[in-house]
């Protein structure tokens, strides 16, 4: 249950939402996905208004939705992925399968093995190319670093960020609060279904209060030095 | 014997594989056991009835005992099962749907609409068996000791050119892929854009097509009955259970693993026992592999 939660994000940009379990960040961007109902408010998309469309008309609006668990079918190929993916776009996908392959290489000599067979890694580069190809204005992640090692975490979050400068609007959730932050731009603090506190990443980041109950422990910028 | 008995369950097991797929689809994509299925093939097999009682069989083509209006029969059968599937989807099982009906509930509809479907057939057409065509065949020898009739065979390689038409629409167009991953995961394949609808129509038209060229090629081997679909049910059900749910490789090695293995029984036990085979078969898979053999889904 979400209660008068207002985002924004700008092309451009890659905005995280923090907070507690519970707090309805992936009730949140289900809701702007079209997976679930809305009993009010209101979703605009470059001055669109795409409230309430059913998923599949979403994604045709320009949103990409990239969800937690269950992010790529693990029983079709690489290949048929990114083809589903781009299930509402008509005529030949060559050119948008060679583009996803030169932006995600590992992909491109995996594209006949199944999805199972990749590494978590992969299987999340593979879940975002999936979404890139519709080329959404909007790319939202839930969860995408989730249960990947250190290294990885940074290899996606390094993507994000050179998809943002390419203009696509990025929103992800992360538990991974604190890295999040440092790749975005700005963040919204979510509780109990509401906005806590919004503001730029860093201050976010610095603010003792959100840092106190949200990022487990002290504001960075107050840590003495080592 | 042995030879004989593989041969005889290769055959029904490629028409148990036809009607497997359709049931495996069923509970894949729409998650629910259609026990309704196996009247899909009784209404198959009466509708192309009506189109042979109009054109006749045909004037015996070669070693066949009928012509090229059975065929189309088959394909006149086909197409309007697939239909009738959809509607009975859209009379009974979409509204329950909607509801948020328990999957339980969707069993208990899929009997309800089996007993009404099979007491159709049984209102216009009576109990009593009846025939495509009348034309007597003769076995032929393929190996020594295995014979097998002209018609079987070619009943044989027609189900598995259908089986393989499939199979490449599933993996080669996108509107298959689109079947196979909401197969997989209903919510990513909307996220992908995949309309939920449209799968669901097309899933039902094929599982009805299949299920009635099933049922076409029971009835010439050798009778049609009211009865024909219902008592295949069982099989079907094992045969896509040992597959794995959702498998289209698995429904049809399961058909031919079921078909062997009520014809094999035959040669250790008595004809009673038969119908009991698909049931072992399925106690023991559910037993040993629950996935079944081709099934991811633990």
């Amino acid at each position: 249950m979400l209660h008068g939660v207002s985002v924004e994000v700008d092309r451009g940009e890659i905005v995280t939402l923090v907070g507690p379990n519970g707090a309805g960040k992936s009730t949140l961007l289900k809701a702007i996905a079209g997976l679930l109902a809305c009993e009010g408010g209101q979703v605009r998309l470059d001055g669109r208004d795409v409230t309430g469309l059913p998923a599949h008309e979403a994604v045709a609006s320009g949103i990409g939705f990239v969800p937690q668990i269950g992010n790529v079918f693990t029983s079709l190929t690489v290949h048929e992925n990114l083809t589903v993916g781009a299930h509402i776009i008509r005529g030949s996908l060559n050119d948008r399968l060679e583009r996803a392959y030169t932006v995600f290489p590992p992909l491109s000599s995996r594209r006949r093995l199944r999805a199972r067979t990749l590494s978590g890694g992969e299987r999340q580069m593979l879940a975002i190319a999936r979404a890139l190809m519709t080329a959404p204005g909007l790319l939202m992640l839930d969860e995408p670093t989730a249960g990947l090692a250190p290294l990885v975490v940074e290899e996606v979050f390094r993507r994000l960020r050179a998809l943002a400068q390419e203009g696509i609007a990025v929103l992800m959730v992360e538990q991974n609060a604190k890295a999040a932050l440092r790749v975005s731009d700005r963040g919204y603090v979510l509780a109990e279904g509401r906005n806590r506190f919004a503001g730029s990443a860093r201050a976010l980041i610095d603010d003792p209060g959100v840092a106190e109950a949200f990022l487990g422990g002290r504001p960075l910028s107050a840590r003495p030095p080592a | 014997m042995i030879a004989q008995a593989i041969a005889d369950g290769i055959l029904t097991g490629a028409i148990i594989a036809l009607g497997a797929i359709g049931v495996t689809f069923t509970l894949g994509i729409m998650r629910f056991a259609n026990f309704a299925h196996g009247e899909l093939l009784t209404w198959g097999a009466y509708t192309a009835l009506i189109v042979v009682a109009f054109a006749g069989p045909g004037t015996p083509t070669g070693p066949l005992s009928f012509g090229w209006q059975l065929l189309g029969a088959a394909l006149v059968a086909a197409a309007m099962t697939g239909l009738a599937a959809w509607a009975i989807d859209a009379l009974v099982f979409r509204r329950l749907r909607r509801r948020g009906a328990m999957p339980l509930t969707m069993v208990f509809a899929a009997f309800g609409a089996a007993l009404v479907m099979r007491h159709l057939i049984v209102l216009v057409w009576g109990h009593e068996s009846r025939y495509y065509t009348r034309e007597l065949q003769i076995a032929v020898e393929l190996l020594p000791g295995v014979r097998v009739l002209p018609d079987q065979l070619f009943i044989l390689g027609l189900a598995l050119a259908a089986m393989l038409a499939l199979h490449v629409f599933l993996t080669r167009s996108r509107t298959g892929m689109a079947m196979r991953a909401m197969a997989e995961s209903p919510v990513l394949a909307q996220v992908c854009g995949v309309e939920v609808d449209g799968v669901v129509r097309l899933t039902w038209i094929i599982s009805g097509a299949l299920a009635a060229l099933a049922g076409v090629f029971t009835g010439l081997t050798p009778q049609i009955h009211p009865e024909i679909g219902f008592n295949l049910l069982l099989s079907l059900f094992a045969a896509a259970i040992l597959g794995g749910t959702g498998s289209l490789a698995g429904a049809v090695a399961g058909g031919f693993l079921v078909g062997l293995a009520e014809s094999l029984a035959l040669l250790v036990v008595s004809p009673g026992y038969k119908g009991a085979m698909p049931f072992l078969l399925l106690l023991a898979i559910l037993v040993m592999r629950p996935q079944g053999i081709f099934g991811d889904r633990a």
